[in-house]
């Protein structure tokens, strides 16, 4: 039989997975923490060490940095997930707002449940099948 | 159109994959950079961005391996920021690099 092929899991939000725990018990565990080659000051991800062509994070973006978690955590709520596989337990990309802006998190190979966030435009946003995101985005 | 990279240390990257994958990378279009940027701490020109070339290896494999789709007839692909009609994000997704930058070094191609 042909094995059907499945566009990208990479680019559309997926379904919660049966065997992990509830979508509060992991968004309670997470936290972000940025990439300190974006930064240009001092923040929750250490020194900045931001490359010289490298998107500086802006700097209202990383004082706040509860808010983000707290995007973030927003975002595993209403299942805003990849459809690949978890990594480390943790859903491998989630796509949240911050006053009306879309935002990408992707989770960091190394600390678990540590989370790094960049801005999105319009093309990089997500399959959303069942309306997640356009939903959220109208409240 | 020449694709070039050069493997590289990337102290601080905590990601291991991205650290594993950290290149200079340039695309030559002709005699042109695509990659080209202007370094503000210097005030240099350089040819080539720095950056993880895992999320443009996923890209690729991603698009390789999917089946061809079409754009629609009578379709603009370059409208600028506006947004895209959904029939239409699988065609700009596998013609369009900044799809597979992940927050680095943006390459609108």
């Amino acid at each position: 039989m042909r094995t059907r092929y499945q566009r990208s899991r990479r680019r559309k939000i997926g379904q919660w997975p049966k065997d992990f725990e509830s979508s509060e018990a992991i968004a309670s565990k997470v936290k972000y923490v940025g990439s300190a080659e974006h930064k240009d000051h001092p923040s929750p991800a250490g020194p900045p060490r931001l490359r010289s062509d490298a998107t500086p994070c802006a700097k209202e973006m990383t004082i706040d940095v509860a808010r983000n978690t707290r995007a973030l955590r927003e975002g595993i709520r209403r299942r805003c997930i990849s459809a690949c596989p978890f990594e480390g337990g943790f859903p491998k990309y989630v796509w949240t707002w911050i006053d009306g802006v879309l935002y990408e998190a992707r989770h960091i190979n190394g600390p678990q449940g540590t989370y790094k966030g960049y801005r999105i435009e319009d093309l990089e946003r997500p399959d959303d099948p069942e309306g997640k995101l356009a939903i959220w985005e109208l409240l | 159109m020449k694709f070039n990279f050069e493997w590289q240390e990337a102290p601080g990257v905590q990601d291991k994959i991205l650290a594993a994958t950290w290149a200079r990378f340039s695309i030559k279009v002709g005699d042109n950079y695509a990659t080209e940027a202007i370094d503000p701490k210097s005030d240099s020109r350089r040819t080539g961005i720095y950056g993880s070339l895992f999320p443009l290896a996923q890209w690729i494999v991603e698009e390789l391996v999917a089946p061809p789709v079409r754009a629609r007839s009578g379709f603009a692909p370059y409208p600028g920021d506006a947004k895209w009609p959904d029939d239409q994000r699988p065609w700009i997704r596998r013609h369009n690099l900044l799809v597979a930058r992940e927050g680095e070094a943006p390459t609108r191609i």
